[in-house]
């Protein structure tokens, strides 16, 4: 079972992003990579990973180490426990952005514009076993 | 608690003074009371004190004896966020119970720095009139020339007259003064006063138009000014990071359209489909990329969540959520354009969007079914245009649609129309998020979304302060106590003044109140006063002959709908039975005596 946000993971993942219809019919005219930041409840260090997605797929997918090194459209972050309830379908992103688990940074206008795509990439989060 | 009469003191962050204007040229000034500010705050909470008080419960809503109130509250005016917010309330000609309505704009903040607390309107005039307020008083001024134009044209006119820099001014269009139940108070040029039709009453008073301004500030005096500074910077702060007050700067409160129209909220052709495959081609996202080109808004905010857009080199104000819900797809149009332009025409007649779009919506819906053709179809944009106008001037079948969707249910015979005690349902849909369901049943103006936001809540917004959590949308398990609660301690930025888009916490509230005001407010005490205020305005209703059997919801939507609300219907029954438990009603839904005699209120008891 791969851990969550590893390179393993990743994988599988854009994987079931590339295989979902319902993501391609969700995201069909988005456009705009991003950059996923998991934050340590306490101590720790944040974990980072990039996706860059594209007209309902995912064009690529890894883990990164040096978030400098990104400069992706969008980043979306929030704490290992609301990441939790995320992928638990206790909250989904937009309620998570709303209540404020979740920070994120980039075009307001697209990401509410696709609302739908987003609450499909969580979903596809249950199609790859993870390990916590 | 004894409040003999309207008599007082000197207080902290009020201006001390009520203006009672009768329009047979009587003006009469009125100190605030103490005890009244302590127990109702300002705002809508005083104005049910007066209201109450003056038995305008027993008349006619277009009778003389009906009175207008606007207040505004102890905040406003000061430097707390977001506070220039008016409350005008009235028996309502719609609802035929409790009226109020809430508007930004300058015009609170205008009238606290002229010098009042609030204005109380009584009597009728027999000739068009308009008032004008400052710091001297009022006067009432002809409306000769004015009255029979838009709102737009009118506000000029009267702007044109007064000629003062510092003004702010509330008119009403031709459907407020042709009596169109659902008519509004438009303030400033691009704030409504929007429901329970308050804009009507004015117009049966033959009143055009209010104008306030004012020339030597009135110094408001803050209790304690050093510790109300802190709480602001952390509010304003708290403002600057909060997603929603972003989303709102950025996109309007059309924002949320693909949202609510995957959570199941965005209600559709009439409340009867529950998805919308063109909520991006009318969203607030749409606009930001087509026709927006800036954003502005009320006195003294920050969020500013109003759109200015530009159609055939014309700026003029964009449409907000609900009125692109109400026209978008409740009617299935989804063409942005058309949208603005429908909004425009709303304004500037001056009527209230909910209860026009969805009084449109049923003449759709009606006409499919051959119960009356009213000859319009959905998505039908013209004849859209064309309805408007007829309600407002009241002509053809515009005069049947002009009385709103319970009238017009009653004309059929058809069991149908969406309201509840005549208010047309706002666009949530209580299968999205069931505590709307018992929100809109029991709400003292009827089915209305605001200010307590249950949606909010059933998307994981928590006041752990007061027990309100939601942990299942879906489920009524609850809801019927969190909505209480919640509907209480909303009552609070009614009262205060303050919109309710800014993320405050209660005990930021609370203090804010405190500091400013210096009474002894906290998280509890404010608490109970928006419950006292509730069950005040919930008297004034038993007055009117409310009772339990009111307190339902129209079977439309009560339907399983396919969508983001995945076929889910509010059990209404069990979330009624958990209301009235936790509010302690009888089972007729009136207030226990034991409950007003812990709210201090039990003299509404006394025969009238
Ligand atoms: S958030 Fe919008 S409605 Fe509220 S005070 Fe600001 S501009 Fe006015």
């Amino acid at each position: 079972m791969p851990k969550f946000f590893s390179q393993e993971w990743i994988g599988e993942y854009v994987k079931a992003i590339n295989e979902s219809e319902d993501y391609e019919k969700a995201a069909k005219g988005w456009e705009g990579d991003f950059l996923f930041v998991v934050e340590p409840d306490e101590e720790g260090e944040p974990l980072y990973a990039y996706i860059d997605l594209y007209h309902g797929k995912a064009r690529k997918g890894f883990v990164v180490k040096d978030p400098s090194q990104i400069n992706a459209a969008f980043e979306f972050r929030g704490k290992l426990s609301n990441w939790k309830k995320l992928l638990k379908g206790e909250i989904d992103p937009i309620k998570g952005l709303i209540t404020g688990k979740f920070k994120l940074k980039g075009s307001m206008a697209m990401v509410m514009r696709y609302a739908k795509a987003a609450k499909v990439l969580v979903d596809l989060t249950k199609k790859v076993e993870t390990e916590w | 608690m004894l409040i003999s009469n309207f008599g007082g003191g000197k207080l902290f962050a009020y201006a001390n003074k009520i203006l009672r204007i009768n329009l047979n040229g009587e003006i009469k000034e009125i100190e605030l009371n103490e005890n009244l500010a302590k127990y109702f705050i300002g705002g809508s909470g005083l104005a049910a004190y007066y209201l109450y008080k003056m038995k305008i419960y027993d008349f006619e809503a277009f009778s003389a004896k009906n009175v207008v109130a606007m207040f505004n509250g102890p905040l406003t005016g000061t430097k707390a966020p977001s506070t220039s917010r008016l409350e005008f309330c009235a028996k309502s000609p719609l609802t035929e119970i409790w009226g109020e309505s809430n508007v930004g704009g300058k015009m609170a903040a205008f009238l606290k720095f002229a010098g009042w607390d609030g204005v109380i309107i009584e009597g009728q005039s027999d000739k068009p009139v308009y008032i004008y307020i400052n710091e001297n008083g009022a006067e009432i001024r002809s409306a000769n020339g004015i009255w029979g134009k838009g709102c737009y044209e009118a506000q000029k006119a009267i702007e044109k007259e007064i000629k003062e820099r510092r003004l702010s001014t509330a008119v009403i269009g031709q459907a407020g003064e042709n009596l169109v139940r659902y008519a509004c108070i438009q303030v400033d040029n691009s704030r409504h006063a929007g429901r329970t039709g308050i804009g009507a009453v004015l117009g049966a008073k033959k009143i055009k138009g209010i104008a306030v301004s004012y020339d030597t500030k009135h110094e408001i005096e803050i209790a304690d000014s050093s510790k109300f500074e802190e709480e602001i910077k952390a509010l304003n702060e708290r403002i600057k990071d909060n997603f929603t007050c972003n989303m709102l700067k950025e996109l309007g409160t059309a924002g949320y359209v693909e949202s609510a129209e995957m959570f199941g909220d965005l209600p559709v052709k009439y409340f009867t489909q529950g998805t919308f495959d063109k909520a991006s081609e009318i969203s607030g996202s749409k606009m930001a990329q087509t026709f927006l080109k800036t954003n502005d808004g009320c006195f003294g905010c920050s969020i500013k969540c109003g759109r200015v857009v530009e159609i055939d080199g014309k700026i003029i104000h964009g449409p907000e959520y609900e009125t692109i819900a109400s026209f978008g797809s409740l009617q299935l149009i989804d063409d942005l354009r058309s949208l603005i332009e429908i909004n425009y025409l709303l304004n500037d007649y001056g009527m209230d969007s909910i209860s026009s779009g969805v009084v449109i919506a049923y003449a759709m819906w009606l006409s499919e079914r051959n119960i009356h053709d009213f000859g319009i179809k959905w998505g039908d944009v013209e004849g859209v245009k064309k309805f408007i106008r007829d309600i407002a001037f009241k002509k053809g079948d515009g005069a049947i649609l002009a009385e709103g969707v319970r009238r017009v249910g009653k004309k059929f015979k058809d069991e149908n129309a969406a309201h509840v005690k005549g208010l047309e349902i706002p666009m949530h849909d209580p299968r999205a998020f069931s505590s709307l369901a018992i929100a809109y049943a029991a709400h003292n103006r009827g089915a209305c979304h605001l200010p307590h936001q249950m949606y909010n809540v059933e998307m994981g917004l928590k006041i752990k302060e007061y027990g309100i959590i939601s942990k299942d949308r879906f489920s009524s398990e609850s809801k019927g106590i969190i909505t209480a609660r919640m509907q209480n301690y909303a009552e609070i930025f009614n009262c205060a003044t303050m919109c309710v888009f800014v993320p405050i916490k209660p005990t930021q509230m609370a203090n804010l109140l405190k500091f400013a005001t210096g009474f002894n407010f906290d998280v509890n005490k404010i608490y109970t006063i928006g419950e006292r205020i509730y069950n005040l305005k919930r008297m004034f209703n038993v007055r009117c002959g409310i009772k339990a059997g009111d307190d339902v919801l129209p079977k439309i939507v009560l339907q399983p709908l396919k969508g983001g609300s995945e076929e889910n219907v509010p059990d209404l029954e069990l979330q009624k039975k958990e209301y009235y438990k936790e509010r302690r009603w009888s089972e007729e839904g009136i207030p226990t005596r034991e409950k007003l005699e812990e709210l201090e209120i039990a003299w509404t008891l006394e025969s009238s």
